[in-house]
């Protein structure tokens, strides 16, 4: 088990385990138990851990996994943006650990990446419990050990010259994400695009996205609207405007 | 095309035919009035002082075919069993690629029982039934971009 417990900010309760499902899964859970604020579930592996359209996300011991909930979101419409506040939390928390953090990127919309190889996968799921609204935020983050069978470029966070345990790592991690969903809940999206966009991958490139329903979309990604969603100029097409698909650089 | 007005019924019209041939996009330039129909969210809607209003209504107008639906769509909004989503989103009928639905057309469900999920951003919203009741339509396709307040499921 872990050795030196991460301090947590007021009012967060941090839950750690050896193995779980998937610390998504955990958190649900105790997502109906009034006892808890928010709250963190760390584990050292998952045997089902899992991306976005249920794609498997390798998660053997030594990288960190983690779910935080959040509760008392608001209108499920403007909590979307939380997806791009726990990219920002998560990039800020890294950077202090990287030698050089020049090339740490986010892929739309949460994804992190160092010089276009990812290393930290971000996904949410929102609920209710308790009379309210709550978001959590899952992610994985590649410490020690990346898998070498993806589609897409990837790395670990020792190749780039960071070594930096799991409990130091959520430790300053919740710590920025405390700090900017206070700004989020004050101010919504307005607070954190900037920050966001300050490190976007592809942005005023061409990219291609590739939406739920299978098409592939190519253009050049030219902002984020208002509520973070992504705006691609499609050759012919006109602007198409993106809530949810996969992103890839040609 | 000898003349073109932007009436309610042509705006109509091209709002119908970008639907059938899945156009995003359509710019019409003639003398002094051109119009410039999107869809799919950011509508920019660009006109001259000739019809202003029914273009802007135009845009959402283009909505997706009712797989499932037993009403019209027009009367789905106001059904007092309609769930409707919650955000701007794509909507998805099982928790993965190859999963079983959530629910069918049928089914019994509890209140707060997840009918589907709707994605926005990498967050993905389970959509809960508001009430226990039966499944009378649902209103989507799985993959499905959906609009905020859209019906998606009658629960009666």
């Amino acid at each position: 088990m872990h050795n030196h417990a991460p301090e947590m900010p007021a009012g967060f309760t941090l839950r750690a385990f050896e193995s779980v499902g998937s610390t998504n899964d955990v958190a649900r859970e105790l997502s109906s138990d009034p006892s808890y604020g928010n709250i963190v579930v760390w584990a050292d592996s998952q045997c089902e851990g899992r991306g976005r359209s249920g794609r498997v996300w390798t998660s053997p011991a030594g990288n960190l996994y983690n779910t935080v909930l959040i509760r008392d979101v608001g209108a499920l419409a403007q909590a979307a943006s939380l997806s791009l506040v726990a990219a920002v939390a998560m990039g800020e928390a890294v950077a202090r650990f990287l030698p050089d953090s020049g090339g740490l990127g986010y892929k739309w919309p949460n994804d992190l990446l160092f010089d276009r190889a990812k290393f930290c996968g971000i996904l949410l799921e929102s609920g209710q419990a308790l009379g309210n609204n709550w978001v959590m935020i899952g992610s994985g983050v590649n410490l020690v050990r990346h898998p070498e069978d993806t589609p897409y470029p990837a790395t670990n966070l020792k190749a780039l010259g960071a070594d930096v345990g799991a409990a130091v790592l959520l430790q300053a991690y919740v710590e920025r994400l405390d700090h900017w969903i206070g700004r989020w809940r004050q101010s919504g999206i307005a607070a954190v695009r900037d920050a966001w966009l300050s490190r976007a991958v592809g942005l005023g490139e061409k990219i291609q996205a590739r939406l739920a329903d299978g098409q592939v979309l190519e253009g050049m990604f030219r902002d984020l609207d208002a509520h973070g969603v992504l705006i691609l100029d499609v050759p012919g097409k006109g602007t198409r405007v993106i809530s949810a698909g996969d992103v890839f650089f040609p | 095309m000898a003349k073109i007005s932007f009436d309610a019924e042509q705006v109509g019209k091209i709002a119908d035919l970008m639907e059938d041939k899945g156009l995003t996009e359509v710019e019409i330039e003639h003398g002094d009035y051109s119009i410039r129909l999107s869809r799919g969210g950011v509508a920019q809607a660009v006109a001259l002082p000739a019809a202003p209003a029914p273009v802007a209504a135009a845009a959402p107008a283009a909505a997706p075919t009712a797989p499932a639906a037993e009403a019209p769509a027009a009367d789905n909004a106001n059904h007092p069993g309609a769930v409707k989503s919650p955000m701007v989103g794509t909507a998805y009928l099982a928790a993965a690629p190859g999963k079983p639905n959530f629910v069918s057309v049928g089914d019994q469900v509890a209140e707060g029982q997840t009918l589907m999920i709707v994605e926005a951003m990498k967050v993905m919203n389970q959509i809960p039934a508001t009430k226990a009741g039966t499944v009378k339509a649902i209103l989507v396709a799985d993959s499905e971009p959906v609009e905020f307040g859209q019906p998606l499921v009658i629960v009666e």
